[in-house]
């Protein structure tokens, strides 16, 4: 099944060359330079993983991993990082990321936690599903 | 200088020093994640042209030009780390005042675009030199950058420029909102205090418009 993948990231040129390679290997990609823009990308899209830069212009990667974690609590966040420190890392993990990837980034590396990601995120909607389905259940008087 | 005075001083100069080399090996990562990604295009290319696609010579030449925009882009980041790195090397020289206010605005941007911060700056009509440290120049210039940030009105924009004077070099930021922040003002001068000594300069507050100054006095020579 096609990855869907939204990349955000200042640079322009990186999100841009990286789409394009991974779009090569079959995934759908979305891009966006703004972490503002991504909020209302998330919003109105289903992603399997959002690959996110820590550090951009308009807010903080952990400031915006926070928001997309309490939009869409099953979102798998990768969070991208020009040098990741101990503390910066146990902070991410702690606001749910899913990992974190060290620039420049191992393309083979990030396609495969793209895959675990979007592995993660479908056990998650089942038991989501599942659980509506039981409350439903429990619900009516059958 | 007393002991206490020296450890601010000293902390705080170590702390100017490594958040100034974090950002800029944070943007030489970038440079090096486009480059990778782009070289990893090539290989891509080159593979699907194995399998038959053919190869587009403009599309390969774009590829080049961004890995070498992305080369020059590297090396002008090195370049004024470099020069940010021998600014310690002699304990005052004569500088010239423009040069340093302008590396000291450059290695100051990214950390002001990230609190969602522009910096105008516009450098001097003409060279001004002065005897000078410039580690410890770039320090107290940068100090108070971070003051005009931490109290920065609603368009997010400081304003800089040098001035010379009568025996002395004026450093100004303007567009401040709330310079009058008492916490923030008593912190910032305690912080501020030995290296104004040291460099013979002062403070001065303007209320309109709002902003700092960094007056150095220009015969302040050891």
């Amino acid at each position: 099944m096609t990855e869907k993948v939204l990349l955000v990231d200042d640079e322009q040129e990186f999100i841009d060359t990286l789409a394009e390679r991974m779009r090569n290997r079959g995934m759908e990609v979305e891009t966006s330079t703004s972490p503002k823009s991504a909020l209302k990308l998330v919003e109105d899209g289903a992603f399997d993983a959002v690959v996110l830069d820590l550090q951009m212009p308009e807010m903080d990667g952990l400031e915006a991993l926070k928001i997309l974690k309490e939009k869409r609590p099953e979102l798998q966040v990768i969070l991208l990082t020009g040098h990741a420190t101990v503390e910066k890392g146990i902070e991410a993990m702690k606001l749910g990321a899913m990992d974190l990837v060290e620039k420049p980034a191992d393309l083979s590396v990030l396609t495969e936690k793209i895959h675990k990601a979007q592995a993660k995120k479908m056990i998650l909607v089942e038991k989501k599903s599942e659980e509506k389905i039981r409350n439903i259940m429990m619900s009516k008087s059958w | 200088m007393n002991t206490s005075k020296f450890s601010i001083h000293a902390e705080d100069g170590i702390r100017f020093f490594g958040e100034t080399t974090a950002s800029v090996s944070h943007e030489i990562k970038n440079c090096l994640a486009i480059m990778n990604e782009s070289a990893g295009l090539l290989q891509d290319l080159v593979m699907l042209s194995r399998k038959g696609k053919p190869l587009d010579p403009e599309r390969i030449d774009r590829i080049a030009g961004q890995i070498s925009g992305q080369i020059k882009r590297a090396d002008a980041i090195v370049k004024n780390m470099n020069s940010f790195a021998h600014s310690t090397d002699v304990p005052e020289k004569s500088t010239d005042m423009g040069e340093i206010l302008s590396l000291a605005m450059t290695l100051a941007q990214r950390s002001a675009a990230n609190q969602g911060v522009s910096i105008r700056f516009a450098p001097p009509q003409e060279k001004i030199i002065a005897v000078t440290h410039p580690f410890f120049l770039m320090y107290a210039i940068r100090r108070c950058l971070d003051f005009s940030i931490k109290t920065i009105g609603p368009e997010k924009v400081v304003e800089v420029m040098m001035q010379a004077g009568e025996g002395n070099i004026e450093i100004v930021f303007r567009r401040i909102e709330n310079p009058d922040d008492q916490n923030l003002k008593i912190s910032f001068c305690e912080k501020l205090e030995s290296m104004l000594e040291k460099l013979g300069g002062h403070l001065l507050f303007h209320d309109l418009p709002k902003g700092i100054s960094l007056v150095l006095n220009r015969t302040h020579q050891k």
